[in-house]
């Protein structure tokens, strides 16, 4: 008794020792960015997150809650507490105050930039939780470490890609944890922390639409398989009514839970759930003829009452129409032709296979065999994993940020996968599942605790494949001779190719177990060369090496941001496409247009007009507008593919939707129907003043063969701007700032 | 008022070539007294410095010119004149009749003027310098000169009255002048050229930290720098980079060069944003070179902030004196940044927790010296922060000033005892909320027994 004690200590303190190495494995593969780079805030969502997180580490929560942001979206504003989730600014400055009081004063930024890694290792840690709470602890921590590395994952949760997926992921994972140990256990304290927890989510993440879809589906298949329990009424009863009631106590979430069609499945599998129960309860008290009558009558003037109340709702709008986003996850095609603003987004797209195969790599392949698997068990959680995998992978294919939600249940399932392949493989003992059996030998108990002796005491590692098979009664096992061998060999049938194998048993072991290590080893390498080569670019800081092959940072991006905090007026405006929104108010602290909250398309639209115009229509517009900087993104000098001049068609389109009489795509391919630039782009094209601005004065400090070389054509001959004057321009030319000439004394038009 | 004195000729040599206003001013002093008045002997020489140039004064020095030793120099209080006073006290009185030449150097940061306002980049553009070409004293003046020494030759006008004026190499001589009246003045200007810009700090703060346990004295530097060229109407990246080529480029500055000790580690230089990545680090037989480059060029009126620092080995800056049970830091009260001007400066000196009896020891006067408490790193009382601030600093005045306290080995010792204290206490609640019971039901092992 005291040394099987001692035993599960010793197996716990192991469990706790991978844990932490895997921990520490997930937060480290996370910090390539801030050693090759910096620790700054990445991308453009990052730096909205980070001035809010500044604001309200400064200002308090409550200013925070109030606060009406007056740079952004002039002349409109934004009202910003009431329009974010607040949860990963409010966990930061947590963080922050917390390590202030115990006496470590850390930046604020640096909080934020490790915030991301340091969730992914909790991460981890619920992905062993949730995958122990449906199968064991061996899959657990195989799929912690899978959780720890795949670059699916790691994509959003590199060290400075402060978004919102960084905590949110980890609270899926949690959530889902929790959720199907209150199922498991009946427990309504574990109900309350599932809405606790999904509280936490809501306050993260708009994703978590995904949880409040998915506890309701797994308990409509659990009904529907006929698997109603006191279980499961309890832990979604207790898990709807305080999840529900506690997520509308974020503003930017209010009463949506109530009409919009996205909360409607858990809504519906609420009262579900209670006629079940009222059915089930009826059982109990009333005979059971009369009981089938009450049942279809009950059923059908229910569905006919709820039907009615769902036309009735649609009608008077009290129910949400679907938005396009969401319309956008049936159809990949909507988008493109009714929500150009959503299509734009790269991140939208719909996921083309090899992403699938760079963000999971051989996860994808275990992923099925772990679905196998699961579906030899089946008990209710394991039906939860079924369909997360299932409706996770549709998602994924739909578009290309949703592999992140995808990706637990991949680690989860492959976990599972690769630890049974283990259970199988790596148990050398001799009454292991592959080794020759003979039902009619029946003497294997006392074989078995021989062999579990043995093996536990020279083997830690080995024990628990031993205790498993112990506690799968179905199986019998049998100590392998030399004698049972050859008897089996006469056996025929099915188990002939397994008696054929069963020569070699240690030869075959051998052979998969080093194959599973290999790949594994491999998935090992690929994960660690995509995050230090796709995932780990700020993308604000860019590199590249020079001829002799030493890497040179272009900084161009902050070069100009700063510039633009320094040198212009504190009350300046400043436009330019939504992408920089963001950066510009987190970096040069200035007003602007729009920005990447894109919840204004009509002001995008216009923004997109005003590009796309010639320079006297712009200047109207420039000075309607109060503008007093155009800053666009050119990237020919350095070859950057990612500049407006690539993105124009879409300002085009998205400027289209609202201005469909003066702004028209045709017009900006030239004749040959192509879209090009210089001398051979179409009218509206060269006198648009995103064309202008791009290259003007570019041609006098080229060659004599000016190229363009992120579009590998020729610079245009000539280039004038008579309305706007530059007012800097960035090392390599990156970014582009213009101010529209005043008014002179005379109202020249243009101005002189 | 003692008005024996006569000043039987000054020299006056103002120096623009450089970031600050150098005005050497030579003096021969007579003492001289009126047939109707008490010859007496007089020890020193009250020196005007005129408004508005007191407000940009960064230091003020005297000497005697025979002999090259240097004379106490004092800012007198009040005075109804609208200049200010300095007292110079010689270190032998002058007799009746007797002579003796004594030389004033001050140092200036006014802001540099220009001509024309605003310019394309290119285009030409000159600094302009007005100046009162009579020198103002409490005394009789027989004869003088204002001598400008300007940078080059290149000198696009000056004023020609009043004559004599001439024009030297790089330098134009206003004078002599005899027998001038002591109010009269007479504003003569100066434009000349310069390739290089003016660069004034408006704001440098200079924050030094001083780290026992970590052996570390820990310089930051925050500097707001502006360029004083003419400024720029718009900055077209094309005339730049064709200027550039042809070296042709004026008044921009890229970033400069600071001297850091040997024995710097951590270096950095970062702005706003972050990372500045155009920097490098040179060493020097002597010391190290901090080489930055802005993160653009700063070209005429444009400005630009940084922050840059690095750690030095404390023992190298720290000293035990046994005698008086204390702790000396001797640390630099600024560094030098290209010989510019600082506009406002403040040095910040952070002692570890537990400093007491702080002394503070700067060789010339600074305008406040204030203390602040703060807490940092693991503290649990709070340390003490010196402030000291001065408007006006020069590079001359980037001298070793003196800071020393007391510094006992509990205090030293108080910090790993807090650690160690609030993880035994994580982990005693830990063990103790271990075996705590929740279960409302018994538990079996309870039964059992």
């Amino acid at each position: 008794m005291v040394e099987a004690d001692s035993k599960t200590k010793q197996l716990n303190l192991l469990k706790i020792a991978i844990l932490l190495l895997i921990s520490i494995v997930s937060i480290g593969s996370r910090l390539f960015s801030v050693i090759r780079f910096e620790s700054i805030i990445h991308e453009f969502d990052p730096w909205f997150n980070y001035r809010t997180t500044k604001y309200l580490v400064k200002n308090g929560f409550y200013e925070f809650w109030n606060w009406f942001d007056p740079q952004s979206w002039y002349p409109l504003g934004r009202v910003v507490g009431g329009t974010l989730y607040p949860g990963i600014m409010v966990t930061s400055a947590v963080f922050y105050k917390v390590l202030d009081f115990l006496g470590l004063h850390v930046d604020i930024r640096d909080v934020c930039v490790f915030l991301a890694p340091f969730f992914s290792s909790l991460t981890a840690i619920s992905a062993y939780l949730l995958t122990s709470e449906v199968k064991n602890s061996t899959a657990g921590l195989l799929a912690a470490a899978f959780m720890g590395i795949a670059p699916g994952y790691i994509s959003r949760s590199v060290a400075g890609s402060y978004d919102n997926e960084g905590i949110a992921i980890f609270l899926l994972v949690f959530t889902f944890y929790l959720w199907l140990k209150s199922v498991r256990l009946g427990s309504m304290l574990y109900g309350c922390l599932t809405a606790i927890f999904y509280f936490y989510m809501v306050s993260a993440w708009g994703g978590y639409v995904f949880i409040i879809n998915m506890i309701p589906l797994h308990v409509f298949a659990l009904l529907l398989m006929g698997r109603f329990s006191n279980n499961l009424y309890v832990s979604y009863s207790t898990f709807y009514v305080i999840g529900t009631l506690a997520s509308m106590q974020i503003p930017f979430v209010g009463f949506q839970p109530t009409f919009t069609s996205e909360h409607m499945a858990s809504l519906g599998t609420f009262g579900l759930l209670q006629l079940f129960a009222f059915a089930y309860y009826l059982n109990s008290i009333v005979p059971k003829n009369s009981l089938k009558l009450i049942i279809r009558a009950g059923a059908v003037l229910i569905t006919f009452v709820m039907g009615l109340v769902l036309v009735y709702l649609t009608i008077t709008k009290k129910i949400a129409p679907w938005t396009g986003r969401f319309y956008s996850l049936w159809d990949t095609g909507y988008a493109k032709i009714h929500v150009p603003i959503i299509a734009s987004v790269s991140e939208h797209q719909p996921t083309v296979w090899t992403s699938f195969f760079m963000d999971l790599n051989v996860l994808i392949w275990l992923f099925p065999v772990g679905i196998y698997f699961v579906y030899q068990e089946l008990t209710d959680n394991q039906v939860f994993l079924i369909i997360y995998a299932i409706f996770g992978s549709y998602f994924a294919g739909v578009m290309v940020r949703l592999i992140l939600t995808l990706t637990p249940i991949v680690c989860i399932l492959a976990g599972i996968a690769v630890s049974e392949l283990f259970d199988t493989y790596l148990d050398f003992s001799p009454n292991s599942k592959l080794a020759p059996q003979n039902p009619n030998k029946p003497k294997e108990k006392e074989n078995i605790e021989v062999s579990i002796e043995k093996s536990t005491g020279t083997d830690v590692g080995n024990n628990k494949p031993n205790k498993r098979t112990t506690d799968k009664k179905s199986v019998t096992f049998e100590k392998s001779t030399e004698s049972t061998k050859t008897k089996n060999i006469k056996q025929t049938g099915e188990n002939k190719e397994k008696m054929f194998l069963s020569k070699f048993p240690k030869v075959v072991q051998l052979f998969v177990t080093g194959g599973i290590v290999a790949l594994l080893t491999l998935f090992q390498i690929h994960s660690t060369w995509v995050t230090s080569n796709a995932y780990s670019s700020p993308s604000v800081i860019l590199s590249s090496s020079d001829s002799s092959g030493n890497r040179v940072i272009i900084d161009d991006f902050r070069e100009a941001y700063n510039w633009i905090s320094q040198n212009t007026k504190e009350d300046a405006k400043i436009m330019s496409w939504w992408d920089y929104g963001y950066q510009l108010a987190g970096m040069a602290n200035r007003t602007t247009f729009v920005d990447n909250n894109t919840w204004n398309n009509t002001h995008i639209a216009t923004v997109g007009k005003i590009l796309a115009s010639d320079e006297p229509t712009a200047y109207k517009l420039v000075q309607d507008l109060d503008i007093d900087y155009i800053l666009i993104m050119y990237g020919g000098i350095l070859g950057y593919s990612g500049d407006d001049i690539n993105k124009f068609l879409w300002m085009i389109r998205i400027g289209q939707g609202v201005y469909p009489e003066s702004l028209k795509e045709d017009r900006f391919y030239n004749s040959q129907g192509q879209y090009s630039i210089g001398d051979t782009a179409s009218k509206a094209m060269k006198d648009s003043i995103m064309h202008k601005m791009s290259y003007y004065g570019l041609k006098e400090v080229m060659g004599p063969q000016p190229m363009d070389r992120a579009r590998r054509q020729q610079l245009p001959s000539e280039v004038t701007l008579d309305y706007f004057t530059e007012e800097y321009s960035s090392e390599n030319w990156m970014v582009r700032i213009y101010k529209p000439k005043p008014i002179d004394i005379l109202g020249r038009v243009p101005p002189k | 008022m003692n008005a024996t004195i006569v000043n039987t000729n000054i020299i006056r040599d103002i120096d623009l070539s450089d970031q600050t206003i150098r005005e050497k001013t030579r003096i021969v002093v007579l003492n001289s007294p009126e047939p109707d008045q008490k010859r007496t002997d007089i020890n020193y020489y009250d020196f005007l410095v005129p408004s508005p140039k007191n407000e940009y004064l960064g230091s003020i020095s005297a000497s005697e010119i025979k002999t090259g030793k240097s004379l106490k120099i004092k800012k007198l209080g009040e005075n109804n004149l609208s200049s200010e006073i300095y007292r110079i006290t010689f270190n032998e009185t002058l007799g009746p009749d007797e002579k003796k030449s004594i030389k004033i150097e001050a140092i200036y940061t006014t802001k540099t003027d220009f001509t024309p306002k605003e310019v394309s980049l290119g285009e030409e553009s000159y600094y302009k310098y007005s100046e009162n070409v009579y020198i103002e004293s409490m005394y009789a003046t027989l004869k003088q000169k204002t001598i400008f020494k300007l940078p080059n030759k290149n000198i696009k006008k000056y004023s020609d009255s009043p004559a004599p004026v001439v024009k030297k190499d790089s330098q134009v001589i206003f004078g002599p002048y005899k027998n001038i009246n002591k109010d009269e003045k007479e504003e003569v200007t100066v434009l000349y050229f310069d390739m290089y810009p003016r660069v004034r700090a408006n704001r440098y703060t200079r924050t030094v930290t001083v780290s026992h346990w970590a052996n570390t004295l820990g310089i930051s530097e925050n500097f707001a720098i502006i360029n004083n060229s003419p400024n720029i109407k718009n900055f077209k990246r094309s005339t730049y980079a064709i200027l550039g080529y042809s070296g042709k480029l004026i008044h921009a500055f890229t970033g400069s060069k600071f001297i850091i000790p040997k024995d710097a580690h951590n270096i950095y230089f970062t702005d706003a944003i972050g990372n500045v990545s155009t920097s490098s680090i040179e060493n020097t037989p002597r010391s190290k070179l901090l080489v930055t480059k802005a993160r653009f060029p700063i070209v005429g009126g444009w400005k630009y902030s940084w922050d840059q620092g690095y750690h030095s080995y404390l023992k190298n800056y720290l000293k035990y004196n046994k005698s008086t049970n204390k702790y000396n830091l001797k640390t630099l009260f600024s560094c030098e940044f290209m010989n510019s001007p600082v506009r406002n400066y403040e040095l910040h000196i952070i002692l570890p927790e537990g400093a007491r009896d702080i002394d503070v020891n700067i060789p010339f006067p600074v305008d406040s010296i204030e203390y602040e408490k703060i807490y940092s790193y693991l503290d649990f009382f709070g340390r003490t922060k010196i402030i000291i601030k001065k408007k006006n600093v020069v590079s001359e005045l980037s001298k070793p000033i003196l800071v020393s306290y007391s510094y006992s080995i509990t205090d030293m010792l108080r910090k790993p005892f807090i650690v160690s204290a609030f993880f035994f206490a994580l982990f005693l609640c830990r063990i103790t909320l271990g075996r705590i019971d929740y279960s409302l039901k018994r538990s079996k092992t309870l039964k059992k027994e």
